[in-house]
């Protein structure tokens, strides 16, 4: 599109409004396609996913939301209101990119039509005064003006302009591919746009945390987050299962950043559907496992302190790993231990593992060091009903102690258990005891698909292609006359570019701005004004072009002007 | 600590010191275009007629380019007759452009103005040279940095920093002749040493490994396209606040250093090609981190901050883009791209030290 037309379409849009309906539909429908709306719509998008970053968001952050509802409680239901906890997913961002979509389409549709006819016509007749173009040429032969103007279209062709022959001259223009580019790029962000759709209609993710040597089938139940499309049913999901046989975790153990972790993978052995054969795979972070259309990520892990708890009976009534959750980059891990097989009451028990346990004057025991150096645990205990049967749900990690009685060792004090591995503790009035039996790992895998993904990157692919065509490609045009002079031929040679200077050259596009064809000397103008005296790379061309047209027609002088 | 890492350290200080003189160096130029300015008007009284017979031939500037050890040229000389070309492709067209402010402005043929358009390209030349000695030890910080940690030196905001200023330094380099930013030494060098100062006594952290989800190649990938972007948007950013500085003092008049720039339009567009070439390779920084986000947590873009304000800086540069070519807003590109260029610089401060994220790796 070139300025002018965007110009015009401006004052277009300056006109009142009409007040026939039809005519108003087409004034709005011109006001949303106009270069003018594109351009606000870019702003308010931009500005509308602000606070996207600045607000703790439910699809990326649902603990931190959490936190901040209970931190906030009045702010938060202005936000709830307002959609600021999904600004992504609400209706308001919604209606900022359909909106450009809308336009973006309303936008790009006619203009490829005036494209295709553009490169269907031919190139511009030559204005009557070369002369006044920004770059130009001139010279007389003794070559027959045919000849000329043959050779000039032969040479224009071999640089790769469309030609376009008439009686005295030879019109020519390249640089098609420049709005092409423009155009392929807006249409690949709708085709983004698409695969985003696609994805969240078709996809599904979730997430399960397993305990190193234990399973995992495919199957919702065996999710502890899930979400999926609105056009994905759940028995789509791929029938795989795995084990995780093993997990090692590196940690950097000097340094200022001691403690950060360094690598870690978990060795898996899978199987694609039930009764097929099993197969192995060292799984880690970038290198995801791919089975059957998922992809399972490994995106976390911690540790799992094994307990056997004894009831009052002096029976086993829990025996096993109980995955606590991290919640310092040292490892600080909380959890607690619900045992409702106990008799005569049932247990429960709450507290810490620290990997490597140090006891700080101030804060009491902390981990120093994520890796399992020193692990300990360090508990209090409760009886009473769990309410596990109230229907109820509630979560693994917390315990509702509401109907719980705490252990205690003194009025007052809480009874505190502080184990070692191997280490065992009675629990008061010969309630039970608990062993620290040791720790196992578990590891967060994230099981995911997404239809669009391949949509989207085709579409990001594009976008790019496009955008360096339109932004390297400069449109240009070039003329070639011929005219008799007293047996003489005089050959004059001009070129015009146009819109934006591309990349590559280093002069200005001089006449860029409002140069078609016709208005050569507002073009000359503003070439004037413009170029800065900088040799561009038209300038060059031309020459190139002349030297040419010389080689071939026998040159005589130069013409003086 | 390995001598390598040492040596890295003392590297990017040297450089920065030398960056430092060289900045000297470029204040001295301008003052002295600053003297140049006024100096003509002395000269007038003495021999009007002889300096505008000399400027206007544009002799006097063939002579200063033969001064300045003819590595310039023609930028003046050509605009008589710009839109004539018995000349050809020569060496007019294939020599150098000029990579000082334009001195053409000052004009001014004899005596005391000729030898302050001496002393000017003097500085002018040192400046640059230390700018190269500046961006060399740099460049070698940065490399012997990336070998003792074995692996690409931009893990941490450190190792960003100072990566980014030697693609800062080298994209001005590499383009100052062939766009003619030779204007924007000043402020640049200045923007530079601001940068390292900062790296050097708050980001500094020491040689170390990286976190497991950085450790993939479609990283070094990502990064060193926004590295890259990041390197010449801010050289267009420098030019786009020079463009609004140079547009008001054409409105309002005025002397000073502003005086000596080239004229607003061509700074604009000089800032035009900086961010154009910038936007594809911003643009594929994002496919690439999109890549990597998919790789490494199973979602090609999940709206974590850095990755939503990778995503602002780049919508804001695409309304930069639009308004290039919107009627009524080309005279404010210039502000947008600057809006633009604050959200670049706001996802590599604010969202590393305010909002914490997959990305902050910050290291601390
Ligand atoms: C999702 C929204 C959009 C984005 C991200 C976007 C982005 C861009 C970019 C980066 C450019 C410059 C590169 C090039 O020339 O290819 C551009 C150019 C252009 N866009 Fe858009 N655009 C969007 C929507 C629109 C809409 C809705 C319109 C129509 C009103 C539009 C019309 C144009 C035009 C006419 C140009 C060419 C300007 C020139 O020739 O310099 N764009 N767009």
């Amino acid at each position: 599109m070139t300025q002018t037309q965007v110009r015009d379409e401006t004052a277009r849009n300056d006109a009142p409004p009409p007040l026939r309906p039809f005519e108003l539909a087409r004034w709005a429908w011109r006001q949303l396609t106009s270069m003018r709306t594109a351009l606000l719509l870019l702003f308010l998008l931009a500005l509308a996913s602000i606070p996207g970053s600045i607000i703790p968001q439910r699809q990326v952050n649902p603990v931190a939301v959490a936190d901040f509802v209970r931190a906030n409680p009045g702010l938060s239901r202005w936000y709830e209101r307002f959609e600021l906890f999904d600004v992504f997913g609400s209706a308001w961002f919604a209606a900022i990119y359909l909106l450009l979509l809308v336009s973006l389409l309303g936008c790009v549709i006619p203009r490829a039509a005036l494209h295709w006819r553009v490169v269907r016509s031919r190139p511009p007749r030559a204005p009557r005064h070369l002369d006044r173009l920004p770059e130009h040429r001139s010279w007389t032969t003794s070559g027959a003006p045919d000849d000329v103007l043959a050779a000039a279209a032969k040479e224009l062709r071999g640089l790769r302009y469309r030609v376009d022959r008439s009686a005295d001259s030879v019109a020519a223009e390249r640089g098609y591919l420049r709005e092409v580019g423009n155009l392929v790029f807006h249409v690949a962000i709708v085709v983004v746009l698409v695969g985003v759709a696609v994805g969240s209609l078709f996809g599904f993710r979730g997430t399960a945390l397993v305990v190193v040597g234990n399973g995992f089938a495919n199957t919702v139940t065996q999710y502890d987050g899930y979400q999926s499309g609105g056009l994905f049913r759940n028995n789509q999901l791929p029938p795989f299962a795995l084990t995780v046989d093993d997990f090692r975790v590196r940690f950097e153990t000097r340094g200022e950043q001691r403690g950060s972790v360094r690598a870690f993978n978990a060795a898996l052995t899978y199987t694609e559907r039930p009764g097929a054969p099993k197969q192995s795979y060292d799984l880690s972070v970038n290198h995801p496992l791919r089975v059957d259309g998922a992809q399972v990520h490994l995106i976390g892990h911690g540790y799992a302190p094994r307990f056997t708890v004894r009831d009052g009976n002096g029976d086993v009534a829990f025996s096993g790993p109980v995955p606590f959750l991290p919640q310092d980059g040292r490892f600080t891990s909380t959890g607690v231990v619900k045992v409702p097989d106990a008799r005569p009451e049932q247990l429960s028990f709450q507290g810490f593992f620290l990997p490597t346990a140090v006891v700080d004057p101030q804060r009491g025991p902390v981990s120093a060091f994520p890796d399992a150096l020193r692990p300990s645990v360090f508990l209090t205990a409760y009886r009473g009903d769990l309410g596990l049967d109230s229907g109820v749900p509630q979560s693994v990690y917390r315990l509702e102690t509401r109907t719980l009685t705490q252990f205690r060792s003194a009025p007052g004090e809480p009874f505190r258990l502080a184990l070692t591995p191997g280490e065992r503790a009675a629990l008061p009035d010969g309630a039970g005891s608990i062993t620290f039996d040791g720790y196992a790992r578990w590891v967060n895998l994230q099981v995911s698909r997404n239809p669009g993904e391949p949509v989207a990157l085709v579409g990001a692919v594009l976008a790019l292609g496009g955008l360096l065509l339109s932004l390297v490609v400069r449109r240009r045009r070039v003329w070639v006359r011929v005219t008799e002079d007293g047996g003489r031929t005089v050959v004059a040679v001009a070129g015009l570019d146009r819109a934006e200077p591309g990349l590559g050259s280093r002069g200005a596009g001089a006449a860029g701005a409002a140069a078609d064809g016709a208005d050569v000397r507002k073009a000359v103008g503003d070439g004037g004004a413009d170029s800065g005296g900088t040799a561009s790379d038209l300038a060059i061309e031309i020459d190139k072009l002349a030297a040419g047209l010389q080689a071939r027609t026998a040159p005589v002088r130069e013409e003086q002007e | 600590m390995s001598a390598l890492a040492a040596l890295s350290d003392n590297l990017v200080h040297s450089a920065t010191v030398v960056l430092a003189l060289a900045m000297v160096a470029h204040a001295a130029e301008w003052a002295f275009l600053r003297e140049r300015r006024t100096a003509p008007d002395a000269a007038t009284s003495r021999s009007g007629a002889r300096r505008s017979a000399a400027e206007s031939s544009g002799a006097a500037l063939s002579a200063e380019t033969d001064a300045r050890g003819g590595d310039t040229v023609v930028a003046v000389l050509e605009r008589p007759d710009a839109g004539r070309s018995g000349e050809g492709p020569g060496p007019a067209h294939a020599g150098p452009a000029d990579t000082g402010p334009d001195h053409a402005h000052a004009g001014g043929g004899d005596g005391a103005a000729g030898a302050q358009s001496l002393r000017t390209a003097m500085f002018h030349r040192i400046g640059l040279a230390l700018t190269i000695l500046g961006t060399i030890l740099l460049g070698g910080g940065v490399v012997s940095r990336g070998v003792a940690a074995e692996r690409v030196p931009w893990s941490n905001l450190y190792e960003f920093a100072i990566t980014g200023s030697l693609v800062i330094a080298v994209t001005y380099l590499v383009t100052l002749r062939r766009l003619r930013i030779g204007f924007l030494a000043l402020p640049l060098v200045g923007f530079l040493l601001v940068v390292l100062g900062i790296a050097i006594t708050v980001l500094y952290l020491p040689v170390s490994g990286l976190i497991p989800a950085l450790q993939s190649y479609w990283l070094v990938i990502h990064v060193s396209a926004a590295v890259t972007a990041t390197g010449v948007l801010t050289l267009g950013a420098v030019a786009s606040v020079l463009q609004i500085v140079k547009a008001r003092q054409e409105r309002r008049g005025g002397g000073g250093y502003v005086a000596q720039l080239p004229p607003a339009a061509t700074i604009e567009r000089t800032a035009y090609r900086l961010n154009a070439f910038a936007f594809p390779v911003w643009t594929f920084a994002l496919i690439a981190g999109a890549i990597w986000a998919a790789a490494a947590w199973g979602r090609y873009w999940g709206w974590d901050p850095k990755e939503t304000w990778m995503f602002i800086t780049w919508v804001c540069y695409a309304a930069y883009l639009h308004a290039r070519s919107t009627a009524g807003w080309r005279s404010r590109a210039s502000w947008i791209a600057l809006v633009a260029y604050a959200a670049l610089l706001f996802n590599l401060i604010g969202v590393n030290f305010l909002i914490s994220g997959f990305h902050s790796y910050t290291g601390k």
